[in-house]
């Protein structure tokens, strides 16, 4: 894909404007709740225990979570794979399970499997075909997009021949089959090279350019990070957080001031004398705050004291810290278990009860 | 209509690349093509020269065109179409719901703005393509080799096309069925076997207990003639004794009007109740069945009139009398036959209502098969292989049973078999539409 990366995308369909989605929310869903019951009615697991999610369009939307928290479950719902035991809002301006929307959604499923006995071009086609997409425009469509995703010459292969990472490519090609308004990704970088994982990151911020929506799932965390313009955090059922990275980590700010080796004693007694709400460790001073006025009275007590500043830098929680932070008991200090049931039963380990967005258990 | 076209291409396309598929399509050709090997004479069959004895099928029994026709039911659909091809076909076919199911698969069609239903439906009916395909192939297969060999360009072979889509379409419920709730193949596959054993097995004990059915109830209706017969013998007798007497004593002519031949014997025995209950009510038995009582009444006419000859004869009182009582045991004999044939009659109708029941809440495989012999071969040309197999066998109640099935409706072979398929394929579309991927 790394030749093709910087390529042409393919033309949007010349779809008439009426009929593409013009509202500001592609998705708004509230009280998303799914409970699964099995044959018998016993073993009931309470997946998702009332979601609510917004995701503006023109945007990327990255929906992060441990594994069992509720991810797909919620991505499937959304098409159709799944029924929710209760869903609100709409979905590209629809209800959630309008079949017609689908024309207007692009989906790429974790895992997926393409049928092998047919070729690339063949799986664009069918798929395509599936997506009411007419004859001319799969022909055009397929080989602009295959072109795109860098398999021009495997187009008449067929699909069992390829590797994962191929697949993965074909899959993200047959997502944007139908000129999607919004693309929802489960893992597109599964299984994918280096290269690879940057094309795709290019891409996703070239389908943003182009006005489309994204939304991704993903347990790549820094990768969403750097083209995610909004995430959610999904833990047992319950959307943890949910935010632009820059409002998630705004109350992680702090600066870290790096002192030369040798000067504890002195470094301590600045810090001390500063009076700001800092912490030393391992010649790292920590000062919690956003503000770089608040860092001057401990830079002028260090240097009072002859203290050898070697480095300032502001510093802010990553993704990842927010994440783990996410999916750790602050009680144990452990990951919390996977899956929504033991949450349910108010078990230890169980979801955070309240988030940004999601309200808490006993509110609903 | 874009997204069923798609879906169609699929399945062809998924059957074009197993190599089964080709290779059942050279079978049908191949057998066919077999079939077109051997000819008929006045003997039987003739194969490379060699004429062998096989009365049923030579041309005093039946025309060419059927002699065809009759090898192509025989061997082409019974053995082959209806047995081998649809095994093969099972296996090849019997992935294609759990595949279209299975993890990774199910999110890609499903995701797509076709209805489930739609897509279940669609998905089953391209299954069906399979043997559509195997029998187009073999019907212009038997097309040519009738116009080809005897000379008659009929298209009515063509008819195998939809029996036999029917058929294997009894059996594919239950494996999309059972392929959709498990998503096993091998489960699937295992299922609708042991469905198509139970349908067999059903149809065949049927088949049994109608024979039996039949056997015992013209067995009644044989001795019911008999018996009534040799009543009217009697009364004969009674009144020419009683007038040899009368004469006797007043020296009187007799009266006018001699006692009229017994006739009861003549008339047809009536259709039996298995008969009605085998075929529809307005369609008679089949033509050929001969009755019954007619030989048995025959030798007893002939009896009768001896008797009465030798009434005329001046034969006297004492023998006449004695010929009486003769015939008096006999009437008595008959009469007391008469009772255990009525219990083994009841007693087979009953076990035979009972496995009707069962055969008629399953799918009629073997009888749809059967189709094609009914809508494709000439009646007379069936009732010149019944006739002959009947004076073979000695057995005047030889393909009784299967005559009688041969002539049950439409509406029991096809109309039973569909309902059962709409229920399997209405529970299966239901899950489907309702279930979490």
């Amino acid at each position: 894909m790394t030749q093709h990366a910087n390529s042409p995308a393919p033309a949007r369909a010349a779809a008439p404007a009426a009929e593409r989605f013009r509202g500001d929310w592609v998705i708004d869903v509230r009280n998303v709740d799914k409970q699964y019951t099995g044959w018998t009615g016993r073993g009931r697991v309470h997946a998702l225990r009332g979601i609510d999610m917004r995701v503006h369009r023109g945007s990327v939307f990255g929906l992060l979570g441990p594994n069992g928290a509720g991810k797909s479950t919620l991505v499937k719902i959304l098409m159709t794979v799944i029924r929710p035991t209760r869903c609100e809002g709409t979905f590209l301006g629809m209800p959630v399970g309008h079949k017609p929307t689908l024309r207007r959604v692009g989906y790429l499923p974790e895992h997926h499997r393409f049928p092998e006995y047919l070729t690339a071009a063949q799986v664009l086609d069918f798929f395509g075909a599936l997506s009411d997409v007419p004859r001319a425009e799969r022909r055009r469509r397929s080989s602009e997009l295959l072109e795109l995703v860098g398999l021009t010459t495997w187009a008449g292969k067929k699909v069992k021949g390829f590797s994962k990472g191929m697949r993965q490519r074909l899959g993200i090609a047959n997502a944007l089959m139908s000129d999607p308004d919004l693309v929802v990704l489960d893992e597109p970088t599964d299984g994918v090279d280096p290269v690879g994982r940057r094309d795709i990151r290019n891409l996703l911020v070239r389908l943003r350019d182009e006005g489309r929506t994204v939304f991704l799932n993903s347990h790549l965390l820094s990768e969403l990070e750097m083209v995610c313009d909004r995430v959610a955090i999904l833990v047992q059922g319950v959307v943890s957080s949910q935010g632009t990275i820059e409002e998630l980590t705004r109350h992680s700010r702090r600066y870290e001031v790096e002192v030369a080796p040798g000067s504890e004693a002195a470094t301590g007694e600045a810090v001390a004398a500063s009076g700001a709400a800092a912490r030393l460790a391992g010649g790292v001073i920590t000062i919690e705050t956003d503000d770089a006025a608040r860092v001057q009275p401990v830079i002028d007590a260090l240097r009072s004291r002859g203290v050898v500043i070697r480095a300032v830098r502001p510093v802010r929680s990553s993704l990842e810290d927010l994440f783990m932070q996410a999916v750790t008991d602050p009680n144990t200090g452990r990951a919390l278990a996977p899956g929504a049931a033991g949450a349910a039963r108010g078990e230890a380990g169980g979801a955070p009860r309240a988030g940004l967005m999601g309200e808490p258990e006993a509110a609903r | 209509m874009r997204q069923t076209l798609a879906i169609f291409l699929d399945a062809y396309r998924e059957l074009n690349s197993r190599k089964l598929f080709w290779i059942v399509l050279a079978i049908s050709v191949a057998v066919v093509g077999a079939l077109a090997i051997p000819s008929h004479d006045e003997r039987g069959i003739v194969v490379f020269g060699q004429s062998a004895e096989m009365p049923m099928l030579s041309t005093k029994a039946v025309s060419t065109v059927a002699f065809y026709k009759f090898l192509l039911q025989w061997f082409g659909i019974n053995l082959w179409l209806a047995w081998g091809a649809t095994i093969l076909a099972l296996i090849s076919t019997a992935g294609m719901i759990p595949e279209m199911v299975s993890g990774g698969s199910i999110e890609l069609v499903l995701s797509k703005p076709v209805s489930r239903l739609r897509l279940f439906l669609t998905k089953y009916f391209a299954g069906l393509m399979f043997v559509a395909l195997q029998a187009a192939v073999f019907a212009v297969g038997a097309v040519l080799l009738i116009g080809l060999r005897a000379g008659v360009w009929d298209l009515r072979p063509f008819m195998a096309v939809p029996l036999i889509v029917l058929f294997f379409s009894y059996l594919f419920c239950v494996c999309a069925l059972v392929g959709m709730l498990t998503r096993s193949t091998l489960l699937a596959l295992l299922a609708t076997i042991l469905l198509w054993l139970a349908t067999w097995a059903v149809a065949t004990v049927e088949n049994f207990m109608l024979d039996q059915r039949l056997r015992h109830e013209r067995e009644v209706a044989r001795l019911r003639s008999q018996s009534e017969t040799m009543r009217t013998t009697l009364d004969a007798l009674d009144r020419q004794i009683a007038e040899l007497r009368g004469a006797d004593r007043s020296d009187a002519a007799p009266e006018p009007g001699e006692p009229s031949e017994p006739d009861a014997g003549d008339a047809a025995a009536p259709a039996t109740p298995a008969e009605q209950a085998a075929g529809t009510p307005n369609q008679p038995p089949p033509p050929s069945r001969r009755p019954p009582s007619r030989r048995g009444n025959r030798s007893i006419l002939d009896a009768g009139r001896q008797l009465l000859g030798q009434i005329d004869a001046g034969g006297g009182l004492e023998s006449l009398e004695r010929n009486r009582a003769a015939v008096a045991r006999q009437v008595e004999q008959l009469e007391s036959q008469l009772g255990p044939a009525t219990e083994r009659a009841a007693g087979s109708t009953k076990w035979h209502r009972r496995v009707y029941v069962v055969a008629a809440v399953l799918p009629k495989t073997g009888e749809t098969k059967q189709l094609f012999q009914r809508y494709v071969i000439d009646k007379r040309d069936i009732e010149g292989l019944l006739r002959v197999l009947m004076d073979v066998t000695g057995d005047q109640d030889a393909g009784a049973a299967e005559s009688a099935i041969g002539n049950r409706s439409l509406w029991w072979v096809i109309g039973t078999s569909l309902a059962f398929e709409v229920v399997i394929l209405g529970v299966a579309s239901w899950v489907f539409v309702r279930r979490d991927f």
